[in-house]
């Protein structure tokens, strides 16, 4: 909301004060000033001058020498202007002018004549886009006037940000009110004089019948005649200009001006227009009823919203907007002025559904004082009368509905707040700073009180706004900060901890995290190859901001290939990334749910949202870039796995990976399924399958490596309590195991058979080898294991740990078929 | 057997010794001299010969020989060794100017580094994290909160909807409600959270982006304790001189509501671009609880009083990195990414 500070001082003396000030005061109160502009900028150095002779330049035809004077000297300036004339007053730019078009204004030469400023043109001066000669003020401004204040402008603009609650601050008054408190000042109210015709009576000329008093609680009217419809005076046009609205005419911008000046809009209609005789009726729509707005657009009306008619048809979206048919125009002479109170809740819902807002129904939503109805119908009524001369006042108002608002009284006391400040103020402040505020004070015995609202604020119902009140304008500020001790309170369950050990974890592996959007389009989804990804439990967006952000992201996939992408793109070698977050899906609900579970009906039936916490990765490119001697061999299913492996390690956690072949986006043979030790699947693992890849640009020569993992496994494993092994004092015996096995026997079955019968002091297994490739058959491989004997209680024999080292060997051949390779 | 004869020795030794260079002349001084048939050696062979009373000052003046010997050699020994160890140190290379060879690093994304340190120093406070989900009913996100269906606050939100009763959460205060359901006071909790608004994107604004909700509930707490407690950790996050400043605000949920302003980051105060010349920053919204959210949260707003607070952390992490554009954060340019 725009305001003058020339308005605010209508209302308050403000005289004397620096207007940043006043700003800084104002936002301190809890109305955040966003901007302050001085209207004048760039104009500090124009004053009005009275060109007092005009000379032909003596070396060039298209420049005069004019003789100006203001007041305090006599400039010669050279001009190249032609529309001026001996006489005349024009702005006048002096010495060290910077003007808002960008021009210096310095001491200059013109073929041979010294010229001291310049003479301006509006363009120049800023005040429009564009313009031909000087600008010529008024014939009686005296000369050596400062020209920001001839041309109305020194003042200031304040751009306010009002809080939703605040509708009462909707205006210059409501801003002047919480300047008066804060400062203990007086409000002063501009007096308007109304001349009415006694011979003709508003109440013979309309009748109002209002159908439900709950949405409309106060209409009145006035009838204006002989008016002559015509452009606004210039202090009209230019207040209407500042605050950022469009001049509409006479008329138009005077009730423009009130919502402005009090915050409480009206509306003119053409009282010719309305139908013989004029009946207004107050009522909400029937079925099918339409209207166009003085917007000329047609709205279709619902029977929730009220609306303003006559006998005939609607006239007006009460609080909204008028209608075309009966707007005041030039043809206008006589006019109906309505000053209503509507429901705030019936003109939001009417506003929302119609996406229709208006200066009107922001302050309507917002509340409008139902006591102040007099007051602001005479004054425009006052106003019109001044800008068209010689129009006819009907007397008296047409007043229908509510006159005083039902205001709750609210119990304070004293004590109670300063308990809640935690700093003590005293009765007499409390409630000097309250009455301030215009709130009625009843003293119910020592610091206990009772208090009512003045009718314009809305916002008021307990004893907390109270307490905000009094805190406002006391100041926040002046309430000291304690540092007090907290009491104790057990933690709350959450992912947190075990979310910061995983994303440290990948961060310290080499990964960066990625955020990417929670949703994605359907295109990502077929992009991505999903399987089992049923249409019909994926979570969507009702009102997306488009297709490719509309469905709730069932994998963590599609935001990891596209980061992948687009920094293949900007010539990344190696990507490696992962990202936390949810992803989504809707399950059947088959038991009654816990109470606050969001509910979407999907298909008949009504479904959940589950929310799933994953974290993901992907990796792709070399193994080693950025340096000059990097391995760039290329990072594959091997690596990816040991990061993983090296994740569940830290939390203490075994899984196992079993080939998973059927997994519609990955490739079939270099998948694995990660299995808990109590059959729970925790995701899985795996090479992209190439044909999904190559809708990210991958061509099948480079793999995309990505693993899925839901962490809640993570989270409940994190602190895991455990206890150290003791380590054997006693030497171990290491042997080396070569076989030549078929290619489907997995490492994890010779693992198996290796633990199987090396008896108890087998201490590990690990893989240092495998080959595949022309010198062995082309079903088999050859695998190469390391067994590691050890005991607890004593040093192995030879004996014994070759006995074991047989056995190991005799049961691959039994149960895996697998040959010893010499 | 004569003095002479160990002279002798001694003298043929030092010759021996002068002329050795490598590492195998050791070796053969060694035999020369103190192997089985070494000039030393053969000395005490001798000893038979000398008169036995003469046998114990002959016996000193041997071993007096053989220490010479052995140290010299030893001296030798330790000079050739050093020699070779300096002329392989001197021989090698090494640019200690060319790059280090590849640490693969990572790094934390901003916004989550920004959340943990937020958490951690309200983790400090006692704080603990709790968690909602991103999809909520329109009760927890809206109505207890103190946002009726009518409420103009509403507008200021414009919210995506997953169903008729199932809203993207437009922030994370519905978290609040949800611990107060499950928990008793006192109730110290920070939620971190992604949150939704159904905004054009832009510089500054993202449908998607993350918040920092903080809510204290107990019996004794006040309005000076809130200001203590967020001037506390306003002052340990964005630095301990900066001037903090409570100015009055509006979110239906508290009462009285404030915003908090920290003294601008990048001006320290002098007014500048980031700041728009007001000299202070926007960090946070905050307020004491609205007695109606404390009784949605089943806690008797007679007996406890609370606070809440809450920040945008791609805000503040903007404010912090001189990032301009929000969108950055959700594009994970590796090189953006590298610099946190």
């Amino acid at each position: 909301m725009k305001i003058l500070l020339s308005s605010l001082k209508q209302f308050v003396d403000l005289s004397g004060m620096d207007p940043l000030k006043i700003a800084a005061d104002i936002t301190m109160g809890g109305l955040k000033v966003d901007a302050v502009e001085y209207l004048g900028k760039g104009l500090e150095s124009v004053v009005s001058g009275k060109i007092v002779k005009i000379e032909k330049h003596p070396d060039a035809e298209k420049l005069t020498v004019c003789t100006l004077d203001t007041a305090s000297e006599k400039l010669t300036i050279v001009c190249g202007a032609k529309n001026m004339a001996e006489g005349d007053i024009v702005p006048v730019a002096k010495i060290g002018a910077k003007l808002p078009c960008g021009l210096e204004i310095k001491p200059a030469e013109l073929r041979g004549v010294k010229s001291h400023g310049m003479l301006c043109s509006e363009k120049e001066l800023g005040l429009a886009k564009e313009s031909s000669g000087l600008m010529i003020l008024d014939k009686t401004t005296p000369p050596g006037t400062p020209f920001a204040e001839a041309a109305g402008l020194d003042d200031w603009l304040l751009d306010i940000d009002v809080t939703a609650q605040r509708g009462d601050a909707m205006s210059v008054l409501g801003v002047a009110r919480d300047l008066c408190a804060l400062y203990s000042k007086e409000l002063k109210m501009p007096a308007y004089k109304l001349v009415e015709d006694a011979s003709k009576k508003t109440s013979d000329a309309v009748k109002i019948e209002i159908a439900d008093k709950k949405l409309c609680p106060r209409y009145m009217a006035r009838v204006i005649e002989n008016l002559k419809i015509a452009p606004s005076p210039a202090w009209l046009s230019k207040i209407i200009e500042s605050i950022g609205l469009r001049t509409v005419n006479n008329v138009v911008d005077i009730t423009n001006y009130i919502s402005y000046m009090y915050g409480h809009p009206s509306h003119a209609f053409d009282y010719d227009k309305l139908c013989s005789p004029a009946v207004i009726s107050v009522r909400t729509a029937k079925p099918g009823e339409k209207m166009e707005a003085i917007d000329n657009k047609e709205y279709e009306l619902s029977p929730e919203m009220l609306l303003i008619c006559d006998n005939s048809a609607p006239r007006a979206i009460a609080g909204v907007m008028g209608g075309k048919y009966s707007e005041v125009n030039e043809n206008t002479s006589k006019i109906l002025i309505e000053v209503a109170v509507f429901n705030p809740v019936t003109v939001r819902k009417t506003s929302r559904k119609l996406s229709l807002s208006s200066e009107s129904s922001q302050r309507f939503t917002r509340g409008v004082d139902i006591c102040d109805g007099e007051y602001i119908i005479d004054a425009i009524a006052s106003l019109i009368c001044e800008v068209s001369p010689g129009a006819i006042c009907y007397g008296g108002i047409l007043d229908n509905g509510e006159k005083e608002p039902s205001l709750k009284e609210i119990a304070i006391e004293i004590d109670k707040l300063n308990e809640f400040c935690g700093h003590k103020s005293s009765e007499a402040e409390f409630t000097a700073i309250l009455k301030r505020l215009n709130f009625k004070i009843k003293t119910e015995g020592a610091g206990k009180l009772l208090l009512t609202a003045p009718s314009y604020r809305h916002d008021i119902f307990d004893s907390c706004d109270i307490y905000e009140e009094f805190l406002r304008i006391y100041g926040y500020n002046n309430i000291a900060g304690v540092e007090i001790s907290l009491p104790y309170s057990k933690p709350v369950e959450s992912t947190f901890g075990a979310v910061a050990k995983i994303t440290d974890f990948f961060a310290n592996s080499g990964f960066y995290q990625c955020m990417n959007y929670s949703f994605i389009g359907k295109e990502d989804i077929k992009k991505e190859k999903f399987d089992s990804f049923d249409e019909k439990y994926l979570v969507k967006i009702l009102n997306p901001l488009g297709a490719e952000f509309s469905i709730m992201r069932p994998s963590m996939l599609s935001g990891l290939l596209k980061t992948m992408q687009y920094n293949i793109n900007q010539k990344a070698e190696t990507v490696k990334i992962f990202e936390i977050g949810n992803i989504y899906r809707l399950a059947e609900i088959k038991q009654q749910p816990e109470k606050h579970t969001p509910v979407v009906a999907c298909g008949g039936i009504d479904h959940k949202i589950i929310e799933t916490q994953c974290v993901a990765g992907l990796v792709c490119g070399a193994l080693e870039q950025g340096y000059w001697n990097a391995r760039k061999d290329a990072l594959d299913f091997y690596y990816l796995k040991g990061v993983v492996e090296a994740l569940f390690a830290s939390f203490k956690t075994p899984v196992e990976f079993r080939p998973l072949n059927n997994k519609n986006n990955m490739h079939p043979k270099k998948t694995a399924a990660l299995y808990l030790e109590n059959g729970e699947c925790a995701g899985y693992i795996g090479v992209l399958h190439p044909a999904a890849a190559a809708n990210y640009d991958m061509d099948l020569s480079k793999e995309v490596i990505v693993f899925e993992i839901d962490t809640q496994i993570l989270v409940a494993n994190l602190n895991k309590p455990f206890k150290v092994r003791e380590i054997s004092k006693f030497p171990q015996s290491v042997y080396d195991l070569a076989v030549m096995i078929s290619k489907d026997v997995t490492y994890s079955a010779i693992e198996k058979a290796c633990r199987k019968a090396g008896g108890k002091n087998l201490k590990s297994v690990a893989a240092f080898d495998e080959y595949i490739g022309d010198k062995i058959a082309s079903d088999k491989k050859s695998v190469a294991v390391t067994l590691t004997f050890q005991s607890d209680e004593g040093t192995l024999s030879d004996v014994e740990t070759k006995k074991s080292f047989e056995a190991v060997i005799a049961e691959i051949k039994l149960s895996l078929a697998g040959e010893l390779r010499s | 057997m004569d003095e002479s004869k160990l002279n002798e020795i001694l003298a043929v030794f030092g010759e021996r010794l002068e002329k050795s260079s490598a590492i195998s002349d050791v070796e053969s001084l060694k035999v020369d001299f103190l192997g089985k048939k070494g000039h030393v050696t053969s000395l005490f062979k001798e000893m038979g010969k000398v008169a036995a009373a003469d046998r114990p000052a002959f016996g000193e003046k041997i071993n007096k020989v053989k220490e010479k010997v052995e140290s010299g050699i030893k001296e030798l020994e330790k000079n050739l060794s050093e020699k070779a160890l300096n002329e392989k140190i001197n021989s090698s290379y090494c640019d200690v100017t060319l790059a280090g060879k590849f640490h693969a690093a990572g790094r934390r994304h901003p916004i989550s580094s920004v959340i943990a340190e937020i958490v951690e120093t309200f983790g400090r406070l006692g704080f603990s994290v709790s968690e909602g989900p991103d999809i909520e009913t329109d009760y927890i996100n809206f109505d207890a909160l103190n946002m009726f269906d009518w409420h103009p606050a509403r507008d200021m939100q414009d919210s995506f909807y997953a169903g008729a009763n199932a809203v993207l959460r437009t922030h994370t205060s519905g978290v609040q409600i949800r611990t107060m359901l499950k928990s008793e006071p006192p109730i110290k909790i920070v939620a971190p959270g992604r949150v939704y608004r159904l905004d054009e994107v832009d510089a500054s604004h993202s449908p998607v982006f993350h918040q920092v909700e903080g809510l204290l509930v107990d019996k004794n707490t006040n309005f000076a304790a809130f200001k203590g407690i967020i001037t506390s950790f306003c002052r340990e996050f964005f630095g301990a001189d900066r001037k903090v400043v409570f100015r009055p605000s509006y979110f239906p949920f508290t009462e009285p509501s404030a915003e908090v302003d920290v003294e601008c980051i990048n001006c320290l105060g002098r007014g500048c671009g980031v700041c728009k010349n007001s000299g202070f920053l926007e960090v946070m919204g905050a307020g004491m609880v609205h007695p109606n959210v404390l009784r949605n949260g089943n806690i008797d707003p007679e007996i406890y009083r609370g606070f809440a607070f809450g920040m945008g952390v791609e805000r503040i992490a903007m404010l912090r990195y001189a990032v301009r554009d929000i969108r950055d954060f959700y594009v994970n340019d590796l090189r953006f990414l590298s610099q946190f």
